[in-house]
């Protein structure tokens, strides 16, 4: 594979907005540059071949944590009863610090390139073996048999990080699953008549890249993020959207994608079989169930995730709040 | 020089740049960009290194890593950020030597 | 390279060209208003004719349908970025540009 032009241009732009992002003055330009440098990002994705990271990386790295910081940055905004101006730097302050730890991390990136040009040239790595068990696997796709099939454990530990996170949110706000305040304030009329046409459609994105992830780029963390996408313009455009379920249900559509996942993982146990080896014959229905309660689940726990950095979640109300007797 | 080397390289730089960023801010949500950062650099080098081949066939284990690595920091940025906005809610402060100033202020 | 490939390159320089309108009316223009005007309204013309020379090019129906449903999505959601952004500016009390 020879370079051409487009990469030539696109690394250096990628790690001046690095640099730029972090030395900007302004915070929110900040984030807004990580967003840029997300899609760019992607960009590179799609240069290097991969197509499934580059849908990743747009919706979640991009799209997602950007709005987690947004949400973030205006909730303590909001919350600032004084103007407290953000020095950028403090740390030890001494010029000779600052090139001290310069050089020491320029010499660490030098070493790791010297690394990388002395690697040999042309490594197959598993991509053969892959190819070849691919036709067992049930799916097409050999990211998608990779996730959930050969290396299925890695996808259940991630799933129950997702799930540890959404727990560790709650306690943190020492609130019980129920209650994600939805403020029905003035949102905008056009804002509702956009997500009135665009909620059906990205419903509509999201499972279709949930049915193509068996041959084609896509799956179920592109579609959970998708679907998350619309739940989190509703939260933040003020639409009648409802947390206020019954406890349980909330509950269960939390644990739903890492349940049922362990649960499959355990059932297919057995005589010969190790924990998450499907049969052969059962495979691409098995992923797909996974793959579809999945979905429901990271959708669910991603938007809990932006109301507890954004204000949305109950805090503060009954004990919590005065930590250190310091008034915020 | 091929793609795969160029953006190894890229990755590594912007690892860097990030590992700089996190030691030198000092505001919570600057230090979790940099983190950020980092971890974009750490992805493209794994995924420049999986295009090394010259089959035209990339390497899908280290996809499938990196799309767990990006949903996983993707969690660990949620939760950070919501021990930030619960730091700030309960000291009004956003850098860990604002808090070490007030101790000290305090003890005084 | 074909008649067809000749008229896809062509469309897509247009819609560069407006890209590159667009971003000179954000880099020149007096203030927010103008220039989300710029941004918004040459961006979408330029993606409108970008996409029209990659259906040229590409010369499959289905593939076309999908580019113009991007296209679509994309103005909307444009738009509607456009006037939220425009609201938070009037709100937030700044004043639009009036030539002295």
């Amino acid at each position: 594979m020879n370079i051409n032009i487009f990469d030539l241009l696109l690394a250096p732009t990628l790690i001046f907005l690095a640099w730029q992002m972090l030395r900007a003055r302004d915070l929110l330009v900040s984030i807004v540059l990580f967003i840029i440098f997300g899609v760019l990002v992607s960009l590179a994705w799609v240069q290097l071949q991969a197509p499934d990271i580059a849908l990743v990386e747009a919706v979640i790295g991009s799209a997602l944590t950007g709005a987690l910081f947004l949400g973030c940055l205006g909730h303590m905004e909001s919350h600032r009863k004084k103007i407290v101006i953000e020095k950028i730097k403090i740390s030890k302050g001494s010029k000779v610090y600052d090139c001290f730890l310069s050089v020491l991390v320029i010499s660490m990136g030098s070493i790791l390139s010297w690394s990388v040009l002395t690697l040999p040239k042309n490594v197959l790595g598993l991509t053969d073996k892959i190819q070849s068990a691919l036709a067992k696997s049930g799916v097409e796709n050999p990211v998608t048999a990779v996730i959930l099939n050969f290396r299925g454990y890695d996808t259940l530990l991630e799933m129950g990080v997702l799930f540890l996170v959404v727990v560790s949110v709650y306690a943190l706000h020492a609130i019980e699953p129920v209650s994600i305040k939805i403020q029905p304030r003035q949102a905008s009329r056009v804002l509702i008549a956009f997500l009135h046409i665009l909620t059906p459609l990205m419903i509509l994105v999201a499972f279709y890249l949930l049915l193509v992830g068996g041959h084609a780029p896509g799956g179920a963390f592109q579609a959970g993020a998708m679907l998350a996408g619309v739940g989190i313009l509703m939260l933040v455009g003020g639409v009648a959207f409802s947390f206020n379920v019954e406890r349980w249900v909330l509950r269960f559509i939390y644990v739903i994608g890492f349940g049922s996942f362990l649960l499959i993982g355990l059932g297919v146990m057995g005589g010969e079989r190790n924990f998450l080896e499907y049969p052969e014959y059962l495979s691409k229905k098995l992923i797909f169930l996974i793959e579809f309660l999945a979905t429901i689940s990271i959708s669910f726990i991603l938007v809990t995730l932006f109301a507890g950095c954004s204000g949305f979640l109950n805090y503060g109300k009954s004990n919590s709040g005065t930590v250190r007797g310091v008034s915020a | 020089m091929s793609t795969a080397i160029l953006y190894s390289i890229t990755g590594i730089i912007i690892f860097t740049v990030g590992l700089r960023g996190l030691v030198i801010y000092t505001h919570f949500l600057r230090k979790v960009l940099a983190i950020n950062v980092m971890g974009t650099g750490i992805f493209m080098f794994l995924i420049a290194l999986a295009n090394r081949n010259s089959n035209g066939m990339p390497d899908p284990i280290p996809h499938a890593m990196v799309l767990t690595g990006i949903v996983v920091a993707v969690s660990a940025t949620a939760f950070i950020l919501a021990l930030v906005v619960r730091l700030h809610a309960a000291t009004g402060h956003t850098s860990f030597e604002a808090i070490h100033n007030d101790d000290r202020g305090a003890k005084l | 390279m074909s008649v067809n490939d000749y008229i896809s390159v062509f469309f897509i320089g247009v819609g560069v060209m407006f890209f590159i309108a667009g971003i000179l009316g954000v880099l020149r223009f007096p203030d927010i208003y103008s220039r989300l005007h710029a941004l918004t309204k040459a961006d979408n013309l330029g993606l409108g004719f970008i996409i029209l020379g990659l259906a040229l090019g590409i010369g499959e129906i289905s593939m076309a349908l999908k580019l113009l449903f991007i296209w679509v999505v994309v103005i909307i959601s444009s738009a509607t970025s456009c006037y939220l952004i425009a609201r938070a500016a009037l709100r937030m009390g700044i004043v639009p540009w009036r030539k002295l």
